[in-house]
């Protein structure tokens, strides 16, 4: 978990712990034998499935033995079943599943089980309504991903499930209530990559087919969003992405230099922070590349060496990058 | 079958350290005689209804009315909270998060920014304050030591470049000093415990108890302590108290003399009282920034025609401090002589344009919350010392520490130096889960 330091552990802990493990180890390789055994040997019996259940209890991210429970599933159980006892079946698989990212909420194979159950959730419950146990069981999913994102809003197995979720979902929610959900997210903790990604995403597939006049308001708007993250913790990248993002490819020289112009504001009251300073260069080199008319290549050229400097003093480790950017220029120049 | 007449320790008074000691020695296998002569538990630190104040005008549904007689919250991390989940007290009550923290500014009261959240939502606060106000928190939230002899009220100005509303917010608000001269260091040590607690239970760094805050918790500690074995006596002047060998107590209507080995009491000398405006209401004072509603709030004004800093406590339904719709307003503060009719303007303040449908005022402690009777001097005796200058933050965990100093005391009276070793203090293996009442279903 971010943030969450390990807790040491005595040597008479240590100890205790190896012992106790050497016999669980053993049990589990007979398990294993067991189950592997079975999948080689084509059995996909109630009993192989009952001992496919034990051995991801104790190990979720064996991914040959969730192929076997599929393979079990789709060749012994699906078969000359009604659709309504898959339903039942595969909800009893999310059950399993949602109490195993309780505990283990990173393991790809488990979202990976997750959304093979929610495919192949049958057309029912009736032929008025075919799509009724698809949209509950999506509906539900996506409630089951929200929790995980209150427990962890930076885990990003669960975004990027969130994404596959609503992008299944039989009918689209409105980009609107997903910027609202990515801005709750970013108002209680702005540190967070994936909220502001997840929002940039939105943005950008909204951002295809609209009117370049409401492109802009939203834009404003965002950089008013970022520029108080920026300016409460300039140390924190997760804004100072987005910034990049949003500015692109400096192509609108005016938001280009207001940019440039709220940069230096937060410089004044933070003088060492070398995201300021890393940004500014950034910028006044994608203003230098546009070369307009009005823009005063030499100095803004001085301005970058100057901070170039500056930078190497405050962050040595970098030192050749920022030698290495004014030679960039020079050569530029 | 007879019943116990002596006892490890006899306990007087049943206000919260008192209380939460008498849990622990229980726990810890003495046997503990807890006297009150009050019919309630909690002494001065007791939830009350209005018909214990007066029986006129009594509103409808009284009793379901908390009036906390020293109104404190509960800090989410500190040592009350603490003994609350270790003793398995937690299971008698249910807490909730506070839902607002505000300070009285430029004549309204405004939700004070205590955590990376409250700054970036927060809409009337420069972004260059927001920066001056983040670098003080982060600075404060660290161990870094500090050596000034600047009052803080000077020093948050001049080190961090704080504005005059933003620099009493974290004066008043975050670091709850009574005024401007008090000193920098125990006021940063304040703050950072408040920047602890945020974020363990939610966005806010106070618990508030159902039921009547403090006087609850001292009541779910008594609990313990008499499912330990501790025998509680209630309600009964105490007749006399002497000591030839052992503590020796007659109480009114109990006809045995009650002994003791060792007498766990308070300092009674009363340096400083709380004097205390309680208003039952219909509509809950109003906050700026309120897109979202507040059911309970502490709310904070800066030392002005009082000249030391009064608080207000706002309890609502969600605390079931009131019944749907009405909240307990209690306005107070605390000197050596206060006068609860110097509140009256501020509640005035609070409630422009409401009266209150019931009201009263008292001053904590009274004579009538502690003994009536004085105590010989003798040996065998540990008395819980009074502290100056706490505030409902501060109270609840005064209280938790006054009590663990007050059992090693006792507990080395009765068992000796080499018998304390076996004994514990709440041992530790409750898990550590807070009820909170308004906590969501598992999924």
């Amino acid at each position: 978990m971010h943030g969450v330091k390990r807790a040491k552990q005595s040597r008479e802990a240590i100890e205790a712990k190896k012992k106790k493990e050497v016999a669980l180890l053993a049990d589990y390789r007979a398990l294993e034998e067991d189950v592997i055994a079975r999948k080689r040997a084509g059995d996909y019996s109630e009993e192989a499935f009952t001992l496919t259940t034990k051995l991801l209890k104790l190990n979720f991210e064996y991914y040959s033995v969730w192929n076997y429970r599929r393979q079990i599933l789709e060749r012994a159980t699906f078969p000359n079943a009604s659709p309504d006892k898959i339903n039942e079946v595969l909800s009893v698989e999310l059950t399993f599943t949602s109490a195993a990212l309780r505990q283990h909420p990173k393991v790809y194979w488990i979202w990976n089980h997750r959304s093979w159950c929610l495919e192949h959730v049958p057309d029912g419950p009736s032929e008025e309504d075919p799509h009724g146990w698809k949209t509950a069981n999506w509906n539900k999913e996506l409630f089951v991903v929200e929790k995980m994102l209150d427990a962890d809003a930076r885990n990003f197995h669960a975004w990027n499930y969130r994404r596959v979720v609503l992008a299944s979902l039989p009918v689209p929610r409105p980009p609107a209530e997903e910027l609202a959900y990515t801005r709750r997210k970013i108002e209680s903790n702005f540190s967070n990559f994936s909220a502001w990604h997840q929002r940039s995403k939105v943005f950008a597939s909204v951002w295809e087919t609209q009117e370049p006049g409401d492109v802009k308001l939203a834009k404003d708007a965002e950089f008013e969003l970022v520029k108080n993250a920026l300016f409460i913790d300039p140390n924190d990248q997760s804004g100072w992405l987005y910034h990049r993002w949003l500015v692109g490819d400096g192509a609108d020289v005016s938001i280009l230099s207001r940019e440039v112009g709220v940069i230096t504001e937060i410089l004044e009251i933070a003088p060492d922070s070398k995201w300021c300073l890393d940004s500014l260069v950034h910028y006044k080199r994608l203003l230098l590349r546009g070369t307009p008319l009005g823009v005063d290549s030499r100095a803004l050229r001085q301005e970058c060496t100057e901070i170039l400097q500056k930078l190497e003093e405050i962050d040595p480790m970098r030192r050749r990058r920022y030698q290495d950017l004014r030679r960039e220029m020079d050569v530029e120049a | 079958m007879d019943s116990p007449t002596h006892f490890d320790v006899l306990v007087l008074g049943t206000s919260l350290p008192n209380s939460i000691a008498a849990a622990a020695l229980s726990k810890a296998g003495l046997t503990v005689l807890h006297v009150d002569e009050k019919d309630n538990y909690g002494g001065e630190h007791a939830a009350l209804a209005p018909n214990d104040f007066s029986q006129d005008n009594l509103p409808p549904y009284a009793r379901q009315y908390a009036i906390q007689l020293a109104p404190a919250l509960v800090p989410a991390v500190g040592p009350l909270i603490s003994a609350v989940v270790a003793s398995g007290v937690s299971k008698y009550g249910a807490y909730k998060l506070l839902d607002a923290l505000a300070l009285f500014s430029d004549g309204e009261m405004k939700r004070v920014p205590g955590s990376k959240e409250d700054v970036f939502r927060a809409t009337h606060i420069g972004l260059a304050d927001k920066h001056r106000l983040m670098k003080f928190l982060l600075f404060a939230a660290s161990d870094a030591e500090v050596t000034t002899d600047a009052p803080f009220a000077q020093y948050v100005r001049e080190e961090f470049g704080l504005p005059d509303a933003l620099a009493d917010a974290v004066v008043y608000a975050l670091a709850q000093c009574a005024d401007a001269t008090e000193p920098t260091g125990p006021a940063l040590a304040r703050v950072r415990a408040f920047i602890r607690s945020t974020g363990r239970y939610g966005n806010s760094p106070f618990l508030v108890a159902h039921y009547g805050g403090l006087g609850e918790i001292a009541q779910g500690f008594c609990r313990t302590a008499a499912v330990h074995g501790a025998v509680y006596i209630l309600g009964r002047k105490l007749v006399s108290l002497t000591h030839d060998e052992k503590w020796r107590i007659e109480l009114d209507g109990v006809p045995d003399v009650l002994t003791a080995d060792v007498l766990l009491t308070n300092d009674t000398d009363a340096k400083e009282k709380t004097a205390c405006l309680v208003a039952l209401t219909d509509i809950v004072p109003h906050m700026d920034d309120s897109e979202s509603s507040a059911d309970d709030a502490l709310l904070i004004f800066p030392p002005a025609s009082i000249p030391t800093v009064v608080r207000g406590l706002v309890c609502g339904a969600r605390s079931m401090s009131a019944p749907q719709g009405h909240w307990v307003v209690q306005l107070f503060y605390t000197s050596a002589d206060p006068d609860p009719e110097l509140l009256r303007p501020y509640l005035t303040t609070l409630l422009p344009s409401s009266q209150p449908f019931w009201e009263h005022t008292f001053i904590n402690p009274s004579p009538s919350t502690s003994s009536s009777i004085a105590l010989p001097s003798a040996e065998n005796v540990v008395r819980i010392p009074r502290e100056k200058g706490l505030g409902p933050a501060t109270l609840g965990d005064w209280a938790a520490e006054a009590a663990e100093r007050a059992f090693w005391e006792v507990v080395k009276l009765v068992k000796g130096e080499a018998g304390a070793d076996d004994v514990v203090w709440f041992a530790q293996d409750e898990t550590d889960e807070v009820a909170a009442a308004d906590d969501d279903e598992g999924w």
